[in-house]
């Protein structure tokens, strides 16, 4: 177990170091000299070139990297060129939006993907599938911010039972969770429906029958657990999707998020600020993915304990 | 009368798919005597497993369906009890161990777990005693260092030790007869003879019944009391062993005996039956087994045989037991 823990710590150290190589680099090579665009057209070249100095940018490249690399990890990401404070600073309050937003989506879509999942599975076949299973397509394949404005439209405007901006109470995060969480309920129930599927078939479940083993304790003791490999593998990827990924939604709902704070950041060419966003998007996928692997062990012995006998 | 704990009478079991209706178990009748073991033989897709299922209630469904017949287990008609009692009959009055020891334990419960679970569901017992019956399993059927063992996934044994394992599993509530289902198919020759021996002690130890199948003559010859053959979804022969041993009558059985791999020799060629077991779906429309019978005549080819008695307790589907075949 702890090895297999350790190897994991690891790898993904060395994935965080590896994306914020490539980071910094493409970041640094992509037209638009933000000193240019923050002095202003009629800026002398003295004048820039001073500000340059004063900013670090006339260093050769790889010293920028390291030291780049060695204050953030000092907890320093450096200073927005726009708005002169702490990129750290910045980065921390607009996560507790998104941070709170992303987790009552998810919330929503685990109970509702998992449930649907479970029931579709275990009424194959009958009208409870083809009607859950319908509606996942559809979950899937609606954009979430078209979802997003439907549901401003009818619970916020029509019904007048949500605001649909802002983010000042829980009631606030209905709607934008419903929004946010709607395609990753739907992926989720069709990964446990069909794994679901897949267990049934398995010859340790027609043991389990012929043990006496009947009913929801069949489904749940002997299937569930089995089918929820897979589902932590897409469960796990969809928290790093929806914590990352809540751009459109904190726009249509005017939330004050890393999203929408990231996406701000881009369009002024804030370097400092986008470099922070992106490597706090690479942290946090890399920690969800580590997590997903400590599931796993937990899960399933056969990763937890090891290979064993053979034969 | 004997006493027989199971008592099949013309069951039909037939699967419904896009080629109709598929005769997977065809009029088959057979006992089982308390105590005894019944082994059911024949080759590969014969109906053997789909036979034993039917027993337990757990024949593919909705695909596979009972169309006729009677299983009367202690005198109750398997058939015809509701879901509710067969789940109290599963586990407690009869039990199953399957081909597959590698696939046929949970991989995410530990070997205790799955054994506890059984006493569990079906007596009421606490979990310190449910502990103490599993531990006492596992140390009966030979599983060494039983405490870790308990705590053990499948994964960590060998398939030998999980078929011991399924065993502990099975009789851990004492049933009244035990189905085994190839239960050495998979296994090592070595680790086959012992599981082969253990499942002949507990039987003397427990008293329990056991229904014995596979596609193996020499198995059969070590184990069974009485004998049925199997072949496309009937039986064509059925006897005590010993008789069936000293007069095989019908051909397919012959051929069976005759496959027998030589005991420490080397196999040079064997004796097998040439052809194969026909599809459900393309079931000749004579004899089933006239295709690759070396007696078949006209008859065969165009008539069904029925089973008939050929000597006392000896069943036979053959024309060749019946009488005015010499004059053919
Ligand atoms: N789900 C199914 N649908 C249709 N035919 C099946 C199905 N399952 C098994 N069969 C057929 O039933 C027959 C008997 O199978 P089985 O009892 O497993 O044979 P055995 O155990 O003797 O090897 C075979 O011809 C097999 O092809
Ligand atoms: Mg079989």
């Amino acid at each position: 177990m702890s090895r297999y823990l350790l190897g994991r710590v690891f790898q993904a150290v060395g994935v965080i170091l590896a994306i914020s190589l490539i980071t910094f680099f493409i970041l640094n090579v992509i037209p638009g000299d933000p000193v240019q665009l923050m002095m202003g057209e009629f800026a002398t070249p003295e004048a820039i070139a001073q500000v340059r100095a004063q900013m670090g940018l006339d260093q050769p490249i790889y010293k920028q990297y390291f030291g780049w690399l060695g204050n953030m990890l000092r907890g320093d990401f450096g200073v927005s060129y726009f708005q002169h404070r702490p990129v750290l600073d910045m980065l921390l309050n607009s996560f507790g939006y998104t941070a709170r937003l992303a987790v009552f989506a998810y919330v929503l879509a685990l109970v509702f993907g998992l449930v649907f999942g479970i029931l579709a599975a275990v009424f194959h076949n009958k009208f409870l599938d083809r009607l859950l299973m319908t509606l996942s397509i559809a979950g899937v394949s609606a954009p979430n911010f078209w979802v997003a404005i439907i549901l401003q439209i009818y619970f916020g405007l029509t019904l007048k039972w949500f605001p649909i901006s802002g983010a000042k109470a829980f009631n606030y995060y209905v709607l934008p969770a419903v929004a946010l969480g709607t395609r990753y309920a739907a992926s989720i129930s069709r990964i446990t429906r069909t794994s679901m599927l897949e267990v049934t078939k398995q010859d340790y479940m027609r043991t389990a029958s012929a043990k006496g083993v009947h009913g929801w304790m069949l489904v749940m003791k002997h299937a569930f657990r089995n089918a929820l490999i897979p589902v932590v593998t897409v469960a796990g990827t969809d928290l790093g999707n929806i914590l990352t990924g809540s751009m459109l939604i904190e726009t249509v709902f005017t939330i004050d998020g890393i999203g929408k704070l990231m996406v701000d950041a881009i369009n002024q060419r804030d370097l400092p600020l986008v470099q922070g966003g992106v490597m706090y998007i690479a942290v946090i996928c890399v920690v969800i993915y580590l997590l997903v692997d400590i599931l796993y062990a937990v899960i399933d012995p056969r990763i937890r304990l090891g290979g064993g006998a053979e034969g | 009368m004997s006493d027989n704990i199971l008592q099949v009478r013309d069951l039909c079991m037939s699967f419904f798919n896009k080629h109709g209706e598929l005769p997977a178990v065809n009029h088959v009748s057979f006992d089982v005597e308390r105590g005894k073991t019944l082994g059911i033989v024949g080759e590969s897709g014969c109906g053997k497993s789909m036979t034993s299922l039917c027993v337990m209630g757990l024949y593919p469904q909705p695909q596979g369906k009972i169309v006729g017949g009677s299983i009367l287990f202690q005198g109750r008609d398997m058939t015809k009890l509701p879901p509710r009692e067969l789940h109290k009959i599963r586990g407690k009055g009869m039990a199953m161990i399957f081909q597959e020891p590698m696939t046929s334990l949970n991989p995410v419960l530990t070997i205790g777990d799955q054994i506890m679970e059984t006493i569990r569901l079906h007596e009421h017992v606490s979990r310190q005693e449910a502990k103490r019956r599993a531990m006492e399993m596992i140390a009966m059927v030979g599983i060494p260092m039983p405490e870790k063992i308990f705590a053990s996934c499948p994964h960590q044994l060998s398939g030998g030790m999980r078929q011991r394992a399924m065993i502990a599993m099975a009789l851990s509530c004492d049933p009244e007869l035990l189905i085994c289902d190839e239960p050495t198919t998979a296994l090592d020759v070595t680790v086959q003879s012992q599981i082969l021996s253990l499942i002949n002690r507990l039987k003397a130890q427990t008293g329990t019944s056991v229904m014995l199948i596979t596609h193996d003559m020499g198995v059969i010859n070590e184990m069974a009391d009485t004998v049925i053959v199997m072949y496309a979804g009937q039986i064509v022969e059925q006897a005590a062993t010993a008789d069936l041993f000293a007069h095989p009558t019908h051909p397919y059985t012959s051929g069976l005996i005759q496959s027998i791999p030589p005991l420490n020799r080397e196999v040079e060629e064997l004796n097998v039956i040439p052809g194969s077991v026909p599809m459900l779906y393309e079931l000749p429309k004579g004899c089933l087994f006239a295709p690759r019978c070396p007696y078949a005549t006209a008859r065969c080819a165009a008539e069904r045989p029925d089973i008939v008695t050929a000597s006392e307790g000896h069943q036979v589907r053959c024309f060749r037991c019946m009488p005015g075949w010499e004059g053919q």
